[in-house]
This record gives structure tokens, C-alpha cells and sequence, in this order.
């Protein structure tokens, strides 16, 4: 009899085993196989309001999972563990016309910050497998601003992970997703609310999931990261990326430490430059390179990426106090940018609200108030530049190479 | 093996288990039959109404000391919110065409629980489900059984019988209950499960009951000697032999309905809440149309109050329907009032009762919110009070209004209106476009175009004003977009979202139509495909034609069209109420109501989903995750209701679709997506939460909360085809009875056109 029960039990486990793995494989397959926009894009009067509509869920939701994680600061929703906040300059080139729109109409030198971070919530330790996020802020940019005045500064930001493709495929499933996270049952999403039921897995998804989650590279600085989602970019759709230019080490960092890579950036910045490399490319419509689906990566076969500018990050000291509060009340938002450069797809369209939203929650909540800084000097008095005798007045807004780039502590 | 297969062994296992499944059966039975599961009774040590009129306005309809020159006479009574004992008993007894599976009014009481012979609907029990009596009265000539409020009865000549009528009064009217003392609140939102199928609730317990009673002989002798103890002997066996049919058929017409409808509704919907627009759309769409028509109904609404919504030019919680007749008729269908809308001959007969809706509608004209009861539950801190005022008026009162419109003859000048006024004077300070996207007032791109001398009001069209002066002004209700309240969408989807296929019926027109009818097909304009009839389009149509067919039958309008009759033009609107047309709109937006007597209505918001007014004023962290309801314990100091665990509670989950609680959340940060909170001064778009005194001091504001002067009724309810308590008069009313109304009025107003 016992006997029987365990075959029984056996049997059940196997049949489930087998039919997990050809529901992966039918759902890896029918992903591949589909055109990927096709059951996503719905621009009917209901379909809009109907994000709309979704879009103040999650904003509500995630509100409240905010709420839940706070330590007792209020956090960001996500990529809430930062690496540091660092001074760069983001050098924009000249470039051929298809490259001319945005903040890429103007040649030329820009003041930034770069906020580097661990993807989960709440905030991982770095030796575990994580998503790793790179946040630029580039200041004082010309051309009208996307966001309402009241909203706006003079900022175009870029924001990115160490993964081409997102593992999430519409807003209704991010909807499904903060729900679970918001009951405490995230793994609920990928498995539907009973577990067993093979019509509610999203197997894909997790497989995606999973493979956003990497295992920390040597430096911060030493990744590639990607905007998954589309920018328009004058009449063409890009998806942009930063390259680091080499493999940066930081020999003699303990690597079994909790914050290993904050030490391994200090270590770095405090003997030499850093850069960056940011490239764009191009959609070519013909080809399989969905807007609103973010779990298809563009093929770089097709179009690679072409470099475009140069994030440069001098030599220097990041991480006291005062810079590392200025870090956590500054916002990053696709959103801020100027017209040319537009977010586009629904997910987009979602991020602007969330962004906004949880910015301002935190912000209010922890009794902050976060400009949008228009140079170095504008978010920490230490990097204003000292005024000298043949230089009486000197304005911070205006990007001056001979401005001491280490005047940060050491 | 031979053995086991010898005929007494598989007898012996047979009758075995019989007797198991006998005993199985009988145990649960037994346990239902003693309540495991519904809210202990609490004790009432005094039954009252709520807010006496100064003045003794209500003539006693049985005074006890009649003498006009004893000073100490009882001729005069005090009226309750505004209504006098007649007025009350229409409210509660008025039936409306309502049926549940045929269950007979006078089956009802004669009910044993399924086991044993104890009555199976008594007092306590209705008491403990929620259920709600009539302080004033004991069983009298209105309610000869003891039944709660709402229940009734109407005459049903194809069954010949009195149906169980659940009427308006049995959902839309509260009791809360603080330390011994019960208030029953007319007009207040419902507190029992009365569409639950739970055994142990009054409807479904009914149908066990009975069934019990069909199949067990010595209980249905008893049953049948109670149910026909007014008839002769020699008629005697064969009345027995029918209530055994009409017994048989309810029990089958509940199973039909509990296969069909068994596993529409997974949030459950607990005391006090229904899926009403769910409910509605599975009930004529589906029951009475096609059962490819059910769709999942997943968002559970409160009852409504249902003071001051005559005054309101917009009606139910998303404020998609503007006229009173068609809001009722399509109730009366959604609470299971028959139709037919499959065969040919009869089409669209139905059990409405028509007359019987525009009594209690009038009826309602004349209920007025309730007042804090201090000698009961505290004085008013004046104080705090006066500064709750000023955060109200700062905070709330640009949603909640009331926004008081002069009622317009139809003859408005908008251009020259909008010279000398700003667009807020008439249409409040926030609106929404159809689609749900907020109108900016001031911007006049985004304005819709209002045509001028057009009869056209800004978000109705065709709007017939010609009776809105009756009101004399009325109350303009704002929509606010789901996106920016931000409380749970799923009832707004749910209506906007779902489709559903009336061809059956449209086929049936076609037929009728090639014989010659003048029947109408719907309106391509509304309903492009039938396949794919929208919620209010679909409701609109059927609703429509049931009031077409009523009104045909009174001779006011033509017998083969829809053209109202010469001269009849004023009656039907009145009808309709204050020539309001029915033409729904699909917001995507819920509507905020003016706030007087609010305390009086936990729990909040459109699902139920926040406990008490004080955690409404708070950010949605501070709100109860889960709670329990069941009881009506007030709490004076929120502003709710106790909801402690309890045996035999309705859990509350708020992360169950259809009941989140977020939203209408004064919160931190950028203002809208769910957070409407405090706008801070110094930063405009962001909010703040209210501060702990704040909350208090509008808590303490709200117990005395006034709308200010609310408009007035003309005169006396329309009730005069309503010849309630004689049973005649609940009979489906045969061709030639009319209403008589009042139709004094010397007003020159053209009814040009009139259609209905």
C-alpha cells in the first residue's frame, strides 16, 4: 500500500516535472514564433483608458510597497541600493545627422551624475546575483523639457541595467506582478496564485527574470548596461547602452563583503578615470524589433550599437555623507530629457507616473526636497568653483574644463 | 470473491451506505439548521428612528387620544428624516415586481429550518443576517408575518399566487447599533448577504428548507396545513397537490440558477454588498437571454444611500445614468423581476411595476439624511467642528459640492452664459470627458463643444428639461477619473469592458417586425453589433421597451410607435422623472455625492473596502488590510463600525480584486493617481496627509455636516396608483388603470418631438 502511494506521489512529480519543462519549451516557442508587438499594441479609446486606469494601480500599489520597505527612510521602489553617486562629464560628439536630435543636437561638455545600484528590494547584499543599474543625470541641457515646468529642470537622464531585455511583456503583467509583490507572494506571479495550475506559469518570464539577475562584475564600472525600453530619436526609434571602455579591476578588494562594489569603484576612481562609452541603435522597422514588448532584445547583428558620446568619471572621492543623502533625494526619471529624445512605448508611458510618483512620495515622506540641479555645484557647495582673482565671477552652469575635477575628498 | 459478490453482501453495502450518506446528510442539515456561521444577536434594548421633526407635521393614523380639544391629543405625529408613517410604510412595503425562484410571501413564514420544526425565519434570525424590522410597528395589515423591512409581496396571475417581493427598502435601509440601542436609518446602505448562496443565508436557506420540506412527507403536511389554512376542506387535497408543483418548480428553478450562476461571482461580497451591475448584466443577459452572456462578476459594490439622489442629475457609483424610471426598472430586472425578451408573441412582458417604482421614487423625495443623535452617541465638540469646517471647505468640498444648477426650461443661451460667468458656476470645479480624461474648464480646446439653443447640456445629450423645474434647481454631480481617485477599478471595467450578445432577442424583432410589427431594433447609433452590446447601451434598450409597454398600455404614447400622445408629454415626464431621457454614459470615473448624514453609511468608499471615516482621511498604509463585518456596532469616534474578529464575521480582504482599498488617499507627494490629499500651498501638484488633529476635527465636522438648503419636493408622493395594503392594487395593473398626477402647471413649454 505504501508502497503504491510513493509510486503514485513518483509518478505525479515526474508527470509534473515533464510537463514544466514542455510548457517552458511551448512558451519559449510561441514567443519566439509570434510577432512580438501583435497582441500588445491597442491605441482604441478603451485600451488607453484601460492603461490608464492600470497605471494609477500600480502607482498605488507600489506606493504602499514603498511603504512596506521602508528602513525606516523611504526607499526607492527599486534599484534602492546604491554604489555611489559620482561626478562625470558626458561628452556628446559630433555626429552624423541621424544621431542629431536631443541632447545630441549639442556637441559639447556636460556636468553629471552617476548613480550606480543593486536592482532588488529590498537591497541585496552584492556577492548574491542581482540586477546592477547605471543612472545618468546630465545637466543644465538645452531645449524644452518633456515634463511640465513645475516638474522639469534642465536634465537629461539616462537610466539603465546590466540586461538588454526586460523580463516583464506588458504593463498588465507589471500590474500583476506589483500585486503579487504587494500581497508578499512575489513568486506567485510566475506560478499563478495555487501553484499548480500550468495555465497560470509564466515560465518565460521567470526564465528572463532569472537571467536579469547576474552575478556582480569586478567594478561597477566595468559592465554594459542598457535602456531596454525605446527613445525616439528624431524620426528613428533607438534603444541606447554604456559601455564600459575597459574591464576595470580593483585588486585587493575582499570580494566576499556585503558592499564589494562600492570598495572596488572607490578603489578604482581613487587612482584613476573611468569611462563610459554610449552608443545607440537604431530600429530598423523591417526587422524583428518590437516597440512595446521589452523581453525582445534588438538584435545587434542587425543594428549595433554606435557610439555617439563619452561619459568620462575623473579620478576622485565619492563617498562621504553629505554626497552619498544628495544621491538618495535625487531623482532619476526617463522623463527628464528634452523633446527629440521622447520615452516611447506603453511601458514608458507607465514609468512616467511611477517615477514622478514615488519620487515625490519619498521625497515628501523623508522630508526632503530634490531640485532638479543644474551642475555639480547646485546639488553639493563643495564642487562650486572657488572664485579667483582673474576669474571673479564664475558661473557653475557653464562647463569649464579647468574646473578642479578632484576637489572631492580623497 | 464470491463472497463479495453474493446479492446479500452487496445489498448489506448498498443499504450501508445509504444509511451513511443519510446520516452525512442529516448532520449538515442539522448543523445549518443551527447557524454555525452567521453573527451572534446581539441584544436591542430600544428600537428607534433616527432624527424627529421639530414640529408633530404627520397626521396619527390611529391616535389613541382623539380629541382635538384635549392639548394632550395624539392627532399629530413627529415625522423620522423627514417622512410620516405612511409615507415610511410605502417605502418598506411598496413591492416592485421582484421574484426569487417563485418562492411564495406566504411560504416564507411557514418554513420549518430544515431540521427539526422550529420556524426557520424569525426575528433573530433575520436580525442576525442583517435583516431589519420596522421599530414602530409590530405584525400589522402591511406585513401580516413579521417580515424585515422590504419584504413583501405582489400578485402574480400566471402563478395566481403572492411571490416574495424583495423591494428597495430590503437593500437601502441601515440599522447601526451603539451599546443596546438599534437605529434604523431609512435610506442607509443594507447590511445583510442577501444574493449570498451560503446555506445558511435567508434565500438559499429558504430553498433547503423547502426541499427538505418536498422530500420529507410529515413536514410537508405540516407545511401545507399552515400554507392553505384558509382553504375549504373540499378544495383541500387538490390546492395540496398544486403548492407540491409550485414547490418542485422553485426547488428546480433555484438549482437551474445556482448551476448557472453558482461560480460567477469568486470576490465574495459578505454582509452589506452586491456586485449590483455584475448581478444585473448576468440576470437579463444572461438568464433572460443566452447563457454564453454570463461573465465573471468580481466587483462587489455598497448600497448606496439613497437620501438626496432624486436631487442629483447623475445616479450610481460611476454617475452613468440620469434618469430615475430607467435607473429602477433595470434594478427591478437585475433583482430578478421577469421578462421575456426569446418569444416572439409575448415579447418584453414582464413584472415590473411600474407605478410601484415611481411611488417609492417620488416617495424618496421627501427622505432627509440623518442627523447626529447626541443624546445617544455624544455632544458635538462645536470647536473642533469649526475647524473641520474650514479644512472641508478647503479639502472635500471642491468634489463633494453640493454644486446647486438652476434648473433650466431647456431655453439656456450658453453663449451668452459663458460671457458672464465662469465655467465652474454651472459645471462644478472638476469633469470629465466621456472617455474619462479630465476636462480642463478653463482650456477651452479640450472643451467639448456645447451646442447652443440645442436643449444640450454639457455631458448629456438630448437632455429634456422641460420638468426640471419641478425641482426648482438641482445638484450637478462631478466625475472623477478612475486615474485620478484611484480606488478600485474593477467595477468601472467590469461595465466598460464587458460585451454581450443580444441577437436572440434582436432575432425575435426581426420576426415580429416581418409580421408587421412596429417594434424598434436597437439604435445602430448605440448599438452598432449586438454581438456586442455594451452594459449600459444593452440595459437602456430592454429598459426602454419595458417602460414603452407600459406606458402604451396607459394610452400615453401611441399604440403602434413610440411617440408620446398629444397631451401626455408632462405625465411621462414626470414618469420618467423631471424629463430626464435616459441616455447612459460610460464614464470611467466614480462620483463623489454631497456628504450629509455620511456618518451614517460605513463602510466607505464604492466597495466597502475602508471600515470607518477616520481611516478614509488616512494615508492607505493606516487603513485595515483585513477586517471583519457582520456586526453594526458604531463607533462614534472613527465614524464606523467595529470590525474586531468575531464568530461568525465576513472577512474582509483587501487584496482580493474588487476590494482594494487603496485611493482617495490623502497622502504624501504629487497629487492624483489615487492621492487627491492636502495640496501643499508653497508647492503646488503635491499633497500631504492630514495631520492626526486634522483628521479629527473633520471627523468631528462630519457628524453635522449640512449641504445647506436641499431642493424641494412639489408636493405629496405619486402614489395614487398604489392602492397599497389591498391586494388588488399589487396586481399587474390591466390596461385602462392610469395614474392620476398632477399636472397643474400653466408653464409653457414646448414638448415638441417628444419621444421616449
Amino acid at each position: 500500500m505504501l508502497k503504491k502511494i510513493i509510486k503514485l506521489l513518483i509518478l505525479v512529480v515526474l508527470s509534473y516535472a515533464l510537463l514544466f519543462v514542455s510548457v517552458f519549451a511551448a512558451q519559449m516557442l510561441a514567443a519566439a514564433l509570434r510577432d512580438p508587438d501583435a497582441a500588445l499594441v491597442d491605441n482604441t479609446p478603451l485600451g488607453k483608458a484601460n492603461r490608464r486606469t492600470e497605471t494609477a494601480a500600480i502607482v498605488e500599489s507600489i506606493r504602499k510597497i514603498v511603504t512596506m520597505e521602508r528602513t525606516p527612510q523611504y526607499q526607492r521602489d527599486a534599484h534602492s541600493k546604491p554604489h555611489g553617486c559620482v561626478r562625470a562629464t558626458f561628452e556628446v560628439f559630433e555626429s552624423q545627422a541621424t544621431y542629431n536630435h536631443g541632447i545630441f543636437k549639442n556637441p559639447g561638455k556636460y556636468q553629471a551624475w552617476i548613480r550606480f545600484s543593486n536592482g532588488s528590494v529590498p537591497a541585496l547584499v552584492d556577492t548574491k546575483k542581482d540586477a546592477r543599474g547605471m543612472a545618468i543625470k546630465v545637466m543644465n541641457v538645452p531645449g524644452e523639457q518633456l515634463l511640465p515646468p513645475l516638474l522639469a529642470g534642465k536634465t537629461q537622464d539616462f537610466v539603465m541595467i546590466n540586461s538588454p531585455a526586460f523580463f516583464i511583456r506588458s504593463t498588465a503583467d507589471y500590474r500583476e506582478l506589483e500585486k503579487a509583490v504587494a500581497r508578499g507572494a512575489p513568486f506567485s506571479y510566475f506560478f499563478g496564485a495555487h501553484y499548480l495550475n500550468p495555465f497560470e506559469w509564466r515560465l518565460r518570464q521567470l526564465y528572463l527574470a532569472l537571467g536579469t539577475r547576474k552575478t556582480a562584475p569586478a567594478t561597477p564600472l566595468s559592465a554594459q548596461y542598457y535602456s531596454m525600453t525605446p527613445y525616439n530619436l528624431g524620426p528613428n526609434q533607438i534603444k541606447y547602452s554604456a559601455k564600459a571602455c575597459e574591464n576595470y579591476q580593483a585588486p585587493g578588494v575582499d570580494y566576499s563583503q556585503p558592499n564589494f562594489l562600492r570598495e572596488a569603484m572607490k578603489k578604482v576612481l581613487s587612482k584613476q578615470d573611468a569611462c563610459f562609452q554610449f552608443m545607440a541603435q537604431i530600429r530598423k522597422p523591417n526587422e524583428r524589433m518590437p516597440i512595446e514588448d521589452p523581453t525582445v532584445e534588438w538584435s545587434e547583428e542587425k543594428s549595433p550599437y554606435v557610439p555617439i558620446a563619452r561619459v568620462h568619471i575623473p579620478q576622485q572621492g565619492f563617498d562621504t555623507a553629505a554626497q552619498n543623502d544628495m544621491c538618495e533625494a535625487m531623482s532619476f526619471n526617463v522623463w527628464h530629457g528634452v523633446t527629440g529624445m521622447e520615452p516611447i512605448s506603453y511601458f514608458n508611458l507607465l514609468r512616467r507616473e511611477v517615477y514622478l510618483h514615488t519620487a515625490a512620495y519619498r521625497q515628501v515622506r523623508n522630508g526632503m526636497q530634490a531640485i532638479e540641479p543644474n551642475s555639480w555645484c547646485d546639488s553639493l557647495e563643495q564642487y562650486c568653483p572657488k572664485a579667483s582673482a582673474d576669474n571673479p565671477s564664475v558661473d557653475p552652469t557653464d562647463f569649464d574644463e579647468a574646473l578642479p575635477l578632484n576637489n572631492g575628498a580623497l | 470473491m464470491k463472497r463479495l459478490l453474493h446479492w446479500k453482501t452487496i445489498l448489506k453495502t448498498i443499504a450501508s451506505l445509504l444509511v451513511l450518506v443519510f446520516i452525512g446528510a442529516y448532520s449538515y442539515l442539522w448543523t445549518i439548521s443551527n447557524y454555525p456561521n452567521i453573527p451572534p444577536y446581539s441584544e436591542i434594548n430600544e428600537y428607534r428612528f433616527l432624527t424627529p421633526s421639530s414640529d408633530k407635521v404627520c397626521s396619527n393614523p390611529a391616535p389613541q387620544n382623539g380629541n382635538p380639544d384635549d392639548p394632550n391629543n395624539d392627532l399629530q405625529q413627529v415625522s423620522y428624516q423627514g417622512w410620516c408613517d405612511h409615507q415610511r410604510q410605502h417605502y418598506y412595503r411598496t413591492p416592485q415586481g421582484t421574484e426569487f425562484f417563485g418562492l411564495q410571501y406566504d411560504w416564507i413564514s411557514n418554513l420549518e429550518r430544515p431540521v427539526g420544526k422550529k420556524p426557520l425565519v424569525t426575528r433573530k434570525y433575520m436580525q442576525q443576517l442583517g435583516y431589519i424590522y420596522d421599530p414602530a410597528k409590530t405584525p400589522n395589515e402591511n406585513n401580516p408575518y413579521d417580515l424585515p423591512v422590504g419584504l413583501t409581496w405582489h400578485y402574480n396571475p400566471e402563478t395566481k399566487a403572492k411571490m416574495l417581493d424583495v423591494s428597495c427598502a430590503a437593500c437601502h435601509s441601515a440599522q447601526i447599533t451603539f451599546r443596546g440601542t438599534a437605529m434604523v436609518i431609512d435610506g442607509g446602505p443594507g447590511g445583510h448577504a442577501l444574493p449570498s448562496l451560503e446555506p445558511t443565508q435567508f434565500i438559499a436557506n429558504s430553498i433547503v428548507s423547502l426541499s427538505t420540506t418536498y422530500l420529507n412527507p410529515l413536514k410537508f403536511n405540516r407545511f401545507a396545513k399552515k400554507v392553505l389554512k384558509d382553504i375549504p376542506e373540499s378544495e383541500y387535497a387538490a390546492e395540496k397537490k398544486n403548492l407540491r408543483r409550485a414547490t418542485w418548480s422553485s426547488i428546480k428553478q433555484a438549482l437551474v440558477y445556482g448551476k448557472n450562476n453558482g461560480s460567477l461571482y469568486p470576490t465574495t461580497e459578505g454582509y452589506g454588498r452586491t456586485d449590483a451591475l455584475g448581478r444585473i448584466a448576468n440576470t437579463v443577459f444572461g438568464d433572460y437571454i443566452s447563457a454564453d452572456n454570463y461573465r465573471i462578476a468580481d466587483a462587489p459594490v455598497n448600497y448606496p444611500h439613497l437620501w438626496d439622489i432624486w436631487a442629483f442629475d447623475w445616479v450610481q457609483w460611476m454617475g452613468t445614468v440620469s434618469q430615475a424610471m430607467a435607473r429602477n426598472i433595470n434594478e427591478s430586472l437585475g433583482t430578478r423581476a421577469k421578462i421575456n425578451l426569446l418569444h416572439g408573441a409575448e415579447l418584453y412582458d414582464n413584472s415590473v411595476m411600474v407605478p410601484e417604482l415611481h411611488c417609492i421614487e417620488t416617495t424618496l423625495q421627501f427622505l432627509k439624511p440623518p442627523q447626529w443623535p447626541e443624546d445617544l452617541m455624544g455632544p458635538v465638540d462645536q470647536t473642533l467642528a469649526a475647524e473641520g469646517a474650514t479644512i472641508f471647505a478647503e479639502t472635500c468640498a471642491s468634489c463633494h459640492g453640493p454644486f446647486p444648477r438652476k434648473a433650466v426650461n431647456g431655453d439656456i443661451n450658453h453663449a451668452d452664459a459663458g460671457k458672464s460667468h465662469e465655467c465652474t458656476t454651472c459645471h462644478g470645479p472638476t469633469m470629465t470627458n466621456n472617455d474619462g480624461t479630465l476636462i480642463e474648464l478653463k482650456d477651452t480646446r479640450n472643451h467639448p463643444a456645447v451646442r447652443v439653443s440645442d436643449n444640450q447640456k454639457l455631458g448629456k445629450s438630448e437632455a429634456e428639461f422641460q420638468l426640471q423645474y419641478k425641482r426648482d434647481w438641482y445638484w450637478e454631480l462631478i466625475h472623477i477619473p478612475l486615474d485620478h481617485i484611484g480606488t478600485d477599478p474593477t467595477s468601472a471595467s467590469n461595465m466598460l469592458n464587458n460585451r454581450y450578445d443580444i441577437n436572440p432577442l434582436v432575432e425575435q424583432i426581426k420576426q415580429l417586425r416581418a409580421n408587421g410589427s412596429f417594434l424598434r431594433l436597437p439604435d445602430p447609433a448605440s448599438i452598432p453589433d449586438p454581438s456586442k452590446t455594451g452594459f449600459a447601451e444593452g440595459l437602456a434598450f430592454i429598459g426602454g421597451e419595458v417602460r414603452a409597454k407600459q406606458y402604451r398600455q396607459w394610452g400615453l404614447i401611441e399604440e403602434n410607435g413610440y411617440d408620446v400622445v398629444a397631451g401626455e408629454q408632462e405625465q411621462v415626464a414626470d414618469l420618467n422623472g423631471f424629463g430626464e431621457s435616459d441616455t447612459p454614459q460610460n464614464w470611467r470615473a466614480y462620483r463623489p455625492r454631497p456628504l450629509e448624514g455620511v456618518w451614517a453609511t460605513a463602510p466607505f468608499l464604492h466597495n466597502g473596502s475602508v471600515p470607518s471615516i477616520f481611516q478614509l482621511l488616512s494615508p492607505s498604509e493606516e487603513r485595515d488590510q483585513v477586517f471583519y463585518l457582520g456586526r453594526k456596532e458604531y463607533n462614534p469616534e472613527t465614524l464606523g463600525l467595529e470590525v474586531g474578529k468575531f464568530k461568525g464575521a465576513f472577512k474582509f480582504d483587501t487584496s482580493i480584486t474588487g476590494n482594494s482599498n487603496l485611493g482617495h488617499e490623502f497622502n504624501d507627494g504629487l497629487c492624483g493617481d489615487g492621492v487627491i490629499g492636502y495640496e501643499l500651498p508653497d508647492r503646488p501638484g503635491y499633497c500631504r496627509q492630514f495631520t492626526q488633529a486634522e483628521r479629527l476635527a473633520l471627523v468631528e465636522y462630519l457628524k453635522i455636516h449640512s449641504d445647506g438648503e436641499r431642493p424641494q419636493p412639489e408636493s405629496e408622493p405619486h402614489c395614487s396608483g398604489v392602492e397599497w395594503p389591498n391586494q388588488a392594487a399589487a396586481q399587474i395593473k390591466p390596461a385602462e388603470a392610469s395614474i392620476k398626477l398632477e399636472t397643474n402647471d400653466s408653464n409653457q413649454v414646448s414638448y415638441d418631438g417628444t419621444r421616449l
